[in-house]
């Protein structure tokens, strides 16, 4: 177990590289000039004088996609360096991480199978961090039971499949096999951070609680109004952690938001997210995702505040990520000239 | 504007804010020039824009776009690995044309590299169907009943996750063989080597084909039909054969060209570089210039001596630019701050250094940067000294002065280079350590006898063969030895004790010395910015209170040294006790070096004690004062009339108490930490002359006494001795004595009057760049 005693002697020097990046993380200014930008070369001279450096220079066509992946790039090299360095648990707690985009990215290229665009051109748009040694053979799969006979079986993510214990994932939906997917990934990565204990499970637990309400909310309220889905069914996406833990049984059966609303009441900080008139800006209504994503910033922030934890690693790279976002939310909104809507990207730092 | 006398190393350089009216044609060349001289410092007059709301972000961002396109044809030439003819100079190059021709070039060798990229891949293609043809796939044309083959070519490290990959998706229903080709293939993109292996799998269920394929397709492999016949298959053969060939034979061709087309650009891309690298900065400087129709304004700090190079200048750009109106040279009165410039050379500069990186002085004030050249290599030598290891530094710098010429703006390691950098300081460190050796008459940890001992072996008494052993209480020497310390002291029992008592009496005499000059220092620049309450209640108080307690120490002791103790040291005083009773016990002498001596002393201890309120309450109190009636004349000149002036000075008098408290006891306490700090220069010298004796003894003289003759031993002695010496002592002691040298110049010198909370000048200037 890593405590104050021995964190420094495995981590100490990986902790505070990644507290270096963390101050490289755009500041409130930093934003205001990018948003000022009125073209994309604009952008590029503004983040040359911030810690993105000139990782743009050899671009040159830009687009919004481009810097999008050029950033990704860097955040990959980053977290590269950072796995390369380190020893286990730490790197097993870093493979956790990448479990996540792995996930999303495996779900993607099944979207895209289903949908008969399965060219190799799908590669291109998956997460760098969550590649994996034979991705690109599932292409090569027709069914996504194959895909997991295929490649999946040893891939990283593999155990999450078969821990959902689903014969045939053809006939599911898609949103239902992301469900199975991450109630697998979150319950796998809460035992992980139990198992490391000391400060990585007091700071890990809750933000992976947190994630898994957020799960359940959002798996909740999308799938309100779906007529085939049963209660039942529904029920076997909560993940076994979390805060409302106690009222799974009540929330499987909701039928409609306001049901939803009701039976959140006693959460005051899941209940506060449906309130209204707290989250309105400018006259738009922020969806639900948006305040979801709110909400993490605080608690990521609140994360990488501890020291001797591996919580720094995980907040990090999810604050990164939504940096990138928001430069791709910004350089999209240059593009397409949406000025008056570029300040709605979200505020990572403050 | 007339300059100064004090201007120039001793206090900076005037400065003038100036501001230049001009036609907006020639501001490219003024810039450009102005950059040549490097003696101008820009303000920014458009900081109320963002960087790319300026005149000339565009051409700033053109000068982006060239820099990217040289550098992809500089990695293009040095992967084609070609060494350009030398630059054909354009002399008359602008940017337009400049950019122009690059683009033209960065598009050709473009091209030519796409072509060089397909015919390459085009090649590899045939190379690679080539090879599946030669290898004999009979056996599975000939046996297979029903069976479908399919072969191709997989580059090597994907052939384990293809098998296994394979084998789950036929479900083990498949042979698979492979056979590596021998010669690797060049992949163009990642200019390098793949090595890549020849595939062929038999399988029975045709209805997998497809998906087969598929999964060659996303591992890398390409699939290549196999002849059905042996004149097929023949045939083939010599036709690939053939286009291989050919195909060579065009790459080859084109190679050519693109090697011809990089060797033309190879020599003028260094020259293209800088050029665009300077217009890029020049550009950005016009950035900062306002512009206002066919006008524009620039304003900067110029040296009040280089006036002149910069007027000139304007009239050169006007004439290269072509001007019909002159450009209008004025300088502007202003209360601004102004930034602080030492002109130096490559001697002066190391010492500038050392005191830049402390703080850069204040405009005008009195630069320590004059006496660092000194005493710095003074004080080092102190604790150095060493006549052998101070010449080996001396020699040592001289060598990296006399490379001067050849080493100059070379690219060298990064440590070296810094020593290169400080090498007048390290020639100077090296012969003040020479001196100060020859002084101590320390070699290498022993004793030389350079000049005359003034002890002499009295005349033997008839009949005595071994002299007796002198008795130090009659031994008195003859004369005073010339130079330094008496080279008879090296052998005696009590050396250390004579060369502490004299290297700690010494250190502590040169610290009072140099704090003492520190503080006339301070006065000196009270007295130039005229501020004679500084004058009175801060350099009087401080100096009668330094002068007073540690200078009488110092004082103290040159007297018992002229004192002659002829009836035997028991007479003389304890210094320490003395210093002690001085301040615990006054009035209390227990042995008098000099008669009325309890009563001065205490006169003295009043004097100094009397300083310390006069110090603390004086300077805040008439600050206060000074305030008040400000406040009062303002408040009677708005009843007159409606105020127009607003000198709004931040006035704090909580502040300014807690500033002086600070400062008095940081004095006060500073005199005796800082008299005491002194001491590392005994200190370092002590640990130096011991630890060279300790090497000299132990390392070297042991194996002398070790050796039968063959010299084997005192051939590894020396090496040991000679290598310890180098590490050690030349390497590790020169670095400590150099840090501490340091410290007691920012500190205990600097300390007592340099502000150094000053701007430094930084002129825009092409030379870093070109």
């Amino acid at each position: 177990m890593r405590s104050m005693l021995n964190f420094n002697v495995h981590e100490g020097n990986l902790e505070a590289i990644v507290h270096g990046y963390k101050n490289g993380l755009l500041r409130p200014e930093e934003y205001n000039n990018l948003c000022q930008c009125d073209a994309l070369v604009d952008l590029k001279a503004q983040l040359q004088v911030t810690e993105y450096g000139n990782f743009l220079q050899n671009e040159g066509v830009l687009t919004s996609k481009v810097i999008c992946d050029k950033a990704l790039e860097k955040l990959l090299g980053e977290f590269q360096e950072i796995r390369d360095w380190s020893e286990a648990p730490l790197s097993q707690f870093l493979d956790f991480i990448t479990y996540e985009y792995m996930i999303n990215n495996v779900l993607k290229l099944i979207a895209a199978k289903r949908s008969g665009r399965d060219s190799l051109e799908i590669l291109y748009k998956c997460h760098p961090l969550g590649t994996f040694n034979g991705i690109s053979s599932m292409l090569a799969a027709s069914t996504v039971d194959e895909m997991f006979e295929l490649v999946l079986i040893d891939s990283p993510i593999g155990k999450f499949f078969q821990c959902s214990q689903q014969k045939d994932f053809d006939e599911l939906s898609l949103e239902y096999i992301r469900g199975l997917l991450q109630k697998g990934y979150l319950e796998a990565f809460y035992d992980f951070c139990l198992s490391v204990g000391g400060d990585t499970a007091t700071v890990m637990c809750p933000v992976l609680e947190f994630e898994a309400d957020r799960l359940v909310i959002t798996v909740t309220a999308n799938t309100c109004g779906m007529r085939d889905l049963q209660s039942a069914d529904r029920r076997k996406l909560y993940p076994n952690i979390g805060t409302l833990v106690d009222i799974h049984d009540d929330l499987a059966d909701v039928e409609n938001e306001e049901q939803l609303k009701d039976r959140l009441k006693r959460f005051n900080e899941f209940f506060e997210l449906f309130d209204d008139s707290k989250g309105m800006e400018g006259g738009n209504k922020k969806s639900l995702e948006k305040r979801f994503v709110e909400k993490t910033v605080q608690i990521y922030r609140d994360a990488l505040s501890k020291q001797f934890q591996y919580g720094v690693f995980y907040a990090y790279v999810k604050l990164k990520e939504l940096e990138i976002q928001n430069l791709q939310w910004i350089s999209d909104c240059i593009v397409q000239n949406m000025k008056q809507r570029v300040h709605e990207y979200v505020a990572i730092t403050g | 504007m007339v300059q100064e006398a004090a201007s120039g190393l001793w206090r900076s350089e005037d400065m003038t804010l100036v501001q230049l009216h001009m036609q907006r044609e020639v501001v490219h060349d003024t810039v450009l020039k102005l950059g040549h001289l490097g003696m101008m410092q820009f303000q920014d007059l458009n900081n109320k824009h963002n960087a790319f709301q300026r005149d000339f972000a565009g051409e700033v961002r053109r000068c982006d776009d060239m820099e990217r396109k040289l550098r992809y044809l500089l990695e293009e030439v040095t992967k084609a690995n070609v060494l350009g003819a030398a630059a054909t100079s354009g002399a008359d190059v602008s940017l337009a044309t400049l950019e122009h021709h690059v683009e033209e070039r960065e598009s050709e060798v473009r091209e030519l590299n796409t072509q060089f990229e397909a015919l390459v891949s085009e090649k590899n293609r045939c190379r690679e169907q080539l090879e599946v043809l030669k290898r004999d796939l009979a056996w599975a044309s000939e046996g297979s009943n029903g069976l479908t083959l399919l072969c191709g070519v997989i580059p090597r490290e994907r052939v384990s996750t293809f098998e296994r990959l394979l084998f789950r998706i036929t479900r083990g229903n498949a042979v698979v063989r492979t056979d590596p080709i021998e010669q690797p293939f060049y992949n163009v993109q990642t200019n390098e080597a793949v090595h890549k292996v020849v595939f062929a799998i038999l399988f029975s269920a045709p209805r997998i084909a497809d998906k087969l394929r598929k999964l060659c397709d996303v591992n890398g492999a390409t699939v290549y039909g196999y002849a059905d016949s042996k004149e097929q298959l023949d045939s083939r053969r010599s036709s690939l054969q053939q286009q291989s060939h050919s195909l060579s034979q065009t790459l080859e061709q084109t190679a050519n060209r693109r090697q011809l087309l990089l060797t033309q650009v190879a020599g003028s891309l260094g020259e293209w570089k800088r050029f665009v690298a300077i217009e890029k900065a020049v550009f950005g400087t016009m950035n900062f210039i306002q512009f206002s129709g066919t006008s524009a304004t620039a304003r900067g700090w110029v040296p009040v001596s280089e006036v002149d190079n910069v007027v000139e200048v304007l009239r050169e750009a006007e004439r290269t630019a072509g001007a019909q109106v002159r450009t209008i040279f004025e300088q502007l009165q202003t209360k601004e701050t102004r930034p602080t410039f030492f002109k130096t050379n490559s001697i002066t500069g190391t010492f500038q250094g050392i005191v830049d990186s402390y703080g850069i002085a204040r405009y005008k004030e009195i630069n320590p940067g004059v006496f660092t050249i000194v005493t710095f290599p003074y004080l080092f030598g102190i604790m150095y000294g060493d006549l052998g290891h101070g010449l080996i530094l001396t020699l040592f710098a001289a060598f990296l002065i006399f490379m001067e010429k050849s080493w100059e703006g070379k690219p060298l390691n990064e440590i070296f280079a810094m020593i290169f950098g400080g090498r007048y300081l390290l020639f100077l460190m090296g012969l003040s350590a020479t001196y100060v050796g020859v002084l101590y008459n320390d070699m290498f940890g022993f004793s030389t006898e350079i000049f005359t001992s003034g002890y002499t072996w009295p005349p033997l008494a008839p009949g005595t063969v071994v002299p007796s052993f002198p008795n130090a209480q009659h031994m008195k020497p003859t004369n005073v030895v010339a130079f330094g310390v008496d080279s008879a002291w090296a052998e005696t029992e009590n050396k250390l004790e004579v060369y502490n008592s004299i290297k700690m009496k010494c250190a502590v005499i040169i610290g009072i010395v140099q704090m003492s000059a520190g503080v006339f220092l301070s006065l000196m620049n009270h007295i130039y910015y005229n501020d004679w309450l500084h004058v009175y209640f801060r350099f009087i108080p401080e100096i009668v209170f330094l002068t007073c307690t540690f200078g009488y120490m110092a004082l103290l002791i040159i007297i018992k040294w002229c004192t002659s103790w002829d009836k035997g040291t028991h007479d003389a005083p304890s210094l320490l006790e003395t210093m002690t009773n001085f301040f615990l016990q006054p009035g209390t002498v227990t042995q008098e070096l000099y008669a009325g001596q309890a009563g001065i002393q205490i006169v003295l201890l009043l004097a100094a004690f009397s300083m310390v309120p006069l110090l603390l309450l004086v300077i805040p109190y008439m600050e206060n004062k000074h305030h008040e009636e400000k406040l009062k004349q303002k408040s009677l000149r708005a009843h007159n009339e409606e105020d127009d002036e607003e000198d709004d000075e931040h006035f704090d008098f909580s502040e300014i108490v807690i500033h002086q408290v600070i400062h008095t006891i940081e004095y006060v306490l500073g005199c005796v930490s800082n008299t005491a700090s002194y001491l590392r220069l005994w200190a370092l010298s002590l640990a130096h002359a011991q630890l060279s004796d300790v090497l000299w003894n132990f390392a070297f003289m042991a194996t002398v006494g070790l050796d039968n003759g063959t010299g084997i031993f005192i051939f590894f002695g020396f090496a040991v001795w000679m290598s310890a010496t180098v590490g050690i002592l030349l390497g590790m002691e020169s670095l400590s004595a150099f840090l501490h040298s340091l410290r007691l110049h920012w500190v205990e010198f600097q300390g007592k009057f340099y502000y150094g909370d000053g701007i430094a000048f930084s002129p825009f200037s092409l030379a870093e760049i070109a």
